[in-house]
């Protein structure tokens, strides 16, 4: 076997069950097929999750994978993906985090950490260079995430980089975050429910090595150009002082703003919860990941009816989310709201959706005050922080919303089904799609339920045409290949997406990192391949999966927008499934959504083609 | 009387972020040859990008809407939507 370069070059398994502890050498098959990170967690997730497991259950896995570009010196080089089989959706489930995480692992020289069995009380993982063990972690139980990591560094050391769940991880709420540096985290698919079903705490990491290069010199010279160029680019000190936040007015003046449950598109108090209100009324400082020259972390200090806090954002899927959706018209208690779900441990996108849910559900008499336990009232800081903690600790009310807006529904009846706005089980992050149809089929269609990193698609509808359908699938398509590939390579897209870094900067440092002699296109076919080993994971993992899950909710096709730049737009049924028929036959799917056997056969997928009888 | 010369006014255009792709020949610098005056929302207009699609325009380190009305050889920053996340 040649040297693999760019890799740690060694797996970590831990059996939580019987406290079994082994390590193998990365393949250089899976190094070279599925790359890393994300390729890393779906081909593991397939492999060895079994068919049918509960996803709450010993035999789920949670598998935390760093890229091969993680924790090089090139800019946005700190991304760490988090997988397990779901417990929001019970099919494929990812999500990334920045911070210092992934380097770290790279550093104790590990490509992949997968976590099996159960603990019989909290633990906490620690990972030291080659020294891997697990330690009582019952003094953190109950600590929220922000604490417990203090209180781990404090104990193990400050330089550590540590994971953590709250206590809606703890409480198996199926929307619970892995936290990470104080404020960021792998927020979405229920990665933390897994976590917290296992009885981990924590996972603590300190590494110490160094990661071979194929060409140091090379990657040196190139990393070097990379920094001068983001600096370089115009308009870079436009956008690193608002961060994401910084689109807030945009969105709502193209009205693809979530307001109240996406109930419409603009909301009209947006100018108290942009950019500009972040950065004048509440700003302490810019933060920002590993090796990154364009800090989007803003922490925030803010000051509430409910007390003063210090956290890390708001970012604008929390402004949306937190925001617009619940009516919130007031940066300090987005900032608030922000802070109380980050200790608890609740991602704050499907917190968000849920929390807007239970208000409409409760104007529409469909919850009761006598059972919620008081009034739940758009606009109002304390039910939204009041629900938030019933969540996390599946009290009353908070038992039912724990399990997501579709299950909540479900089981509220009353047609509370109207107000559920997700896809595949997984609420919808913030862009109302209803004049935007890539951005409609981007939602349909993301692997793990509706989440926009998978492609964010809505400057396309702008510039080609928001009436149109057109092209639209196509567009989809491409940046489905393109943003996951960042999250297999361990890196942040940022760089690219907002400071129009050029895609050609990652072709060139492929090989020069790894000494693997993949083009562009090359890591475009692995991003394809991957992106159908998800979809068949789900396939194989939930009974009749396939087209029907891919629709949206029925207020995006039966309720046209009512207020704002968007008043009176909307997609129908039929273009709902003009843009599914364009999307499957431009993939080589089958009318259903199922890849033909064809398709995954060329794909170098002939496994999950003999597992899916294609 | 002959015909007047209509006024000419040269502008660049450094467009900031992913919205770039849909400037002419994909480029992140632009240079437009306009009639005088013409606002940023004109010049958009002129090289037929939509005018949704650029959230602001900077002039000398200032933020300006795009109603502005740069002068001739001014060099504009024009920045287009970030994705949020
Ligand atoms: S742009 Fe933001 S998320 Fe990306 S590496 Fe920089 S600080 Fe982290």
């Amino acid at each position: 076997m040649s040297k693999l370069y760019g890799y740690g070059g060694t797996i970590l398994r831990i059996d939580l069950t019987t406290g079994e502890i082994r390590k193998e050498p990365t393949p250089e098959k899976l190094c070279r097929e599925y790359l890393g990170g994300r390729g890393f967690v779906a081909k593991l997730e397939w492999d060895e999750v079994a068919p049918g497991t509960d996803p709450l259950s010993p035999g789920n896995k949670v598998i935390m994978a760093p890229g091969p570009l993680s924790g090089v010196l090139l800019p946005g080089s700190g991304k760490c993906e988090f997988g397990a089989k779901s417990p929001q959706t019970g099919g494929y489930g990812d999500s990334n985090v920045g911070g210092h995480l992934a380097p770290e692992v790279k550093y104790a020289g590990y490509d992949a950490v997968i976590i099996g069995g159960a603990a019989a009380k909290p633990t906490v993982i620690v990972i030291d260079d080659d020294k891997v063990t697990l330690v009582d972690g019952s003094k953190y139980w109950g600590k929220g995430c922000i604490e417990a990591e203090a209180m781990i560094k404090k104990d193990f050391g400050e330089d550590f980089q540590v994971a953590t769940i709250g206590p809606a991880g703890e409480n198996l709420v199926k929307y619970a975050i892995i936290s990470h540096d104080f404020g960021r985290q792998a927020g979405r698919t229920g990665v933390g429910t897994v976590l917290g079903s296992k009885k981990v705490k924590a996972i603590a990491v300190r590494g110490t090595k160094s990661i071979p290069l194929a060409q140091p010199d090379k990657v040196y010279e190139k990393a070097k150009q990379m920094f001068d160029r983001c600096f370089s680019l115009p308009g870079f000190k436009e956008w690193t002082p608002y961060g994401t936040a910084g689109v807030t007015d945009w969105v709502n003046e193209v009205g693809s703003f979530p307001t109240k449950n996406f109930w419409t598109g603009y909301f009209e108090d947006y100018k108290k919860i942009n950019g500009p209100s972040l950065r004048e009324r509440i700003l302490v400082t810019d933060k920002a990941c590993f090796n990154c020259p364009i800090p989007c972390g803003k922490y925030s200090k803010t000051k509430t009816s409910k007390g003063e806090v210090y956290v890390e954002g708001p970012e604008y899927e929390t402004i949306g989310m937190m925001g617009g959706n619940l009516l919130l018209g007031s940066i300090e208690e987005i900032a608030y709201v922000n802070y109380v779900a980050d200790e608890l441990g609740i991602d704050t996108i499907s917190g968000g959706g849920v929390l807007a849910f239970a208000m409409e559900c409760f104007e529409k008499g469909v919850i009761t005050e006598r059972e919620a336990g008081r009034k739940l009232l758009f606009g109002d800081l304390d039910s939204a922080c009041y629900l938030l903690e019933k969540i996390a600790k599946r009290e009353g009310i908070g038992d039912v919303l724990a399990d997501g807006v579709r299950a909540a529904a479900a089981k509220l009846g009353k047609g509370s089904e109207k107000y559920a706005i997700h896809v595949k089980g997984l609420e919808i992050s913030a862009y109302e799609p209803r004049y935007a149809p890539a951005m409609m089929l981007a939602y349909m269609t993301a692997d793990v339920g509706a989440h926009h990193n998978r492609a964010w698609a809505i400057t396309y509808d702008v510039q080609v045409g928001r009436d149109t359908l057109e092209g639209k699938a196509k567009r989809v398509i491409e940046l489905q290949h393109i943003r996951p590939l960042f999250d297999t390579l361990g890196l942040c897209r940022l760089q690219w997406v907002e400071i129009g870094f050029e895609l050609s900067h990652y072709a060139e440092l492929f090989p020069l990192v790894t000494g693997i002699n993949y083009m562009w296109d090359d890591l475009l076919n692995i991003s394809e391949r991957i992106w159908n080993l998800t979809r068949a994971y789900s396939i194989r993992e939930i009974e009749g999966f396939g087209r029907d899950h891919d629709y949206p909710p029925p207020r995006f096709y039966e309720e046209k927008v009512p207020t704002g730049p968007a008043k009176g737009k909307g997609l129908t049924m039929d273009d709902l499934n003009r843009l599914l028929d364009d999307y499957y036959a431009l993939r080589g799917w089958d009318s259903k959504g199922i890849p033909t056997g064809r398709k995954l056969r060329e794909l170098g997928l002939d496994y999950v083609a003999e597992a899916l009888g294609r | 009387m002959g015909a007047v010369a209509k006024a000419v006014k040269k502008v660049t255009l450094l467009v900031h972020g992913h919205g770039s792709e849909f400037f002419p020949g994909k480029k992140s610098r632009v240079e437009v040859e306009v009639p005088a005056p013409a606002c940023v929302n004109d010049i958009l207009d002129a090289i037929g990008v939509n005018r949704s699609l650029v959230m602001f325009a900077v002039s000398n380190g200032v933020r300006q809407g795009k109603d502005y009305v740069p002068l001739d050889g001014e060099e504009l920053i024009i920045v287009t939507p970030p994705s949020g996340g």
